[in-house]
């Protein structure tokens, strides 16, 4: 990261603070309930950003992830997906440990031993086939567990939905993932694009079902995001009815 | 607590301590049966050729298991108390055709899809949450929660489903939120009514 570029953060976050101060609160009791609830006092820049991240998944990204699911073998993705799986599984090993989930911090350990040796560098995701797999954890859902709450809805150009918590845990996943200092420039974006490829030629026809038929595409988005993150930070028993008792794992 | 207001209370306590059924065993078992079967039946139609007929044959599946009423109230959310009379019949009837149309085209993604009844819990007095994984061809599990509740008759009704945590209520609700704080009630049954016109053709 250059100078340059750390310069730049406090404008965006005065920028950010500025925008949230000029946000009118509603009077009113439901409408004002209803406006905490959302939590998005950016929404109107987050629109923006949404619909330019739409039209680079619209005319960049889809064509390119569906040029690569219909001519690349479903084998050799499965094997580019594994690699690029594995190659996150020291962010997992290093925030499980921070969670005190020393089970998954473990098993990712061993996965990424497995993987990287007897799995040829991770082509192979040996323990997931014999139905062993750790869960992913990343740093935003590190600052969950130890009780950050989650702050501003926000959408990152290119990086899609997002919570002022989990970019800054974002921030912390890549400066604390090894690959960020040993991975030449140029190696590293070819990483990047390797994993957006791969994920929205993986994620492609859930963003279409979400799409279809939706009467708020950006509002479904937010509630998705929201959903599925409460569910990765609660392991996947997170109750998705709002009920008191739910299943334990 | 006086001694008057006791009284009064106490039959009420009463009646109440003999009509109160909770969820027992058999009804688990029963809840349970019935999940098993729409969800089976909901494979089956989805399965079929997409055109009007499947939709006729879904929005029949619909009308015998959802309490697509009840579903419409909870997607309102805190506005459910605010919707007139006029305005909460238009849009319930508005959300009616939407689920239809909507659902129909987004859960044919799980035709060929096998169904596995996991396990089931009782969540409360009238809730039970039956869960189930149901398996792609290739394998792909998804895990797939269905609430349902007793309805009118003693009849189970679907209240709500969540794939992989996601509720489909919840969903609907922060997302009608929006446009209601926007453009009212009114202005999310227009919304409605013009997407499901679009789909539908």
């Amino acid at each position: 990261m250059s100078m340059s570029h750390v310069m730049r953060v406090p404008a965006v976050v005065a920028i950010a603070l500025l925008a949230v101060a000029c946000v009118q609160i509603p009077d009113d009791p439901v409408e004002h309930e209803a406006f905490i609830e959302t939590n998005d006092p950016l929404e109107p820049a987050n629109r923006t950003v949404f619909d330019f991240n739409l039209a680079i998944l619209d005319h960049a990204l889809s064509p390119v992830a569906l040029a690569y699911r219909d001519h690349v073998p479903g084998p050799l993705r499965d094997g580019v997906g594994n690699v690029l799986d594995n190659l996150q599984m020291p962010v997992t090993i290093l925030n499980s440990g921070l969670q005190g989930d020393f089970d998954n911090m473990a098993e990712a350990t061993a996965s990424f031993f497995i993987n990287s040796t007897a799995g040829i560098g991770g082509l192979f995701d040996i323990p997931a086939n014999s139905g062993r797999e750790p869960r992913r954890e990343d740093f935003g859902q590190t600052l969950a567990v130890w009780g950050f709450k989650e702050g501003s809805y926000l959408v990152l150009p290119f990086a899609g939905p997002s919570t002022a918590r989990d970019a800054v845990g974002l921030g912390v996943d890549t400066l604390t993932d090894p690959l960020t200092w040993l991975l030449t420039p140029a190696w590293s974006y070819m990483r990047t694009g390797a994993d957006v490829i791969d994920s929205t030629a993986r994620e492609l026809h859930r963003i279409e079902e979400a799409r279809l038929g939706a009467i708020d595409f950006y509002a479904t988005t937010r509630t998705l995001y929201r959903q599925a993150r409460a569910r990765a930070i609660a392991n996947g028993v997170a109750d998705p009815f709002g009920l008191d008792e739910y299943f334990e794992e | 607590m006086g001694r008057h207001l006791w009284q009064r209370i106490a039959p009420a306590v009463v009646l109440a301590a003999f009509l109160w059924t909770p969820v027992g065993a058999g009804s688990l078992e029963e809840a349970t049966d019935f999940v098993a079967k729409k969800a089976e039946r909901l494979l089956d139609i989805m399965g079929l050729p997409p055109g009007s007929e499947r939709r006729d044959i879904f929005a029949g599946w619909i009308a015998s298991t959802v309490d697509h009423d009840g579903m419409a109230n909870r997607a309102l959310g805190r506005y459910l108390d605010v919707a007139t009379d006029a305005e909460l019949r238009a849009y319930t009837n508005a959300f009616h055709n939407y689920i239809i149309i909507t659902y129909e085209r987004r859960l044919a993604t799980f035709s060929g899809y096998s169904l596995k009844v996991e396990r089931s819990r009782a969540l409360n007095d009238n809730d039970v949450v039956v869960r189930t994984t149901i398996s792609s061809p290739d394998g792909a599990r998804t895990v797939v929660d269905f609430r349902i509740s007793n309805y009118e008759g003693g009849e189970w009704r679907l209240t709500d489903f969540a794939i992989e945590g996601i509720s489909m209520v919840k969903t609907l609700r922060d997302e009608f939120a929006g446009v209601i704080r926007r453009d009212g009630i009114e202005g999310l049954t227009a919304l409605i009514e013009s997407n499901v016109s679009e789909s539908a053709l």
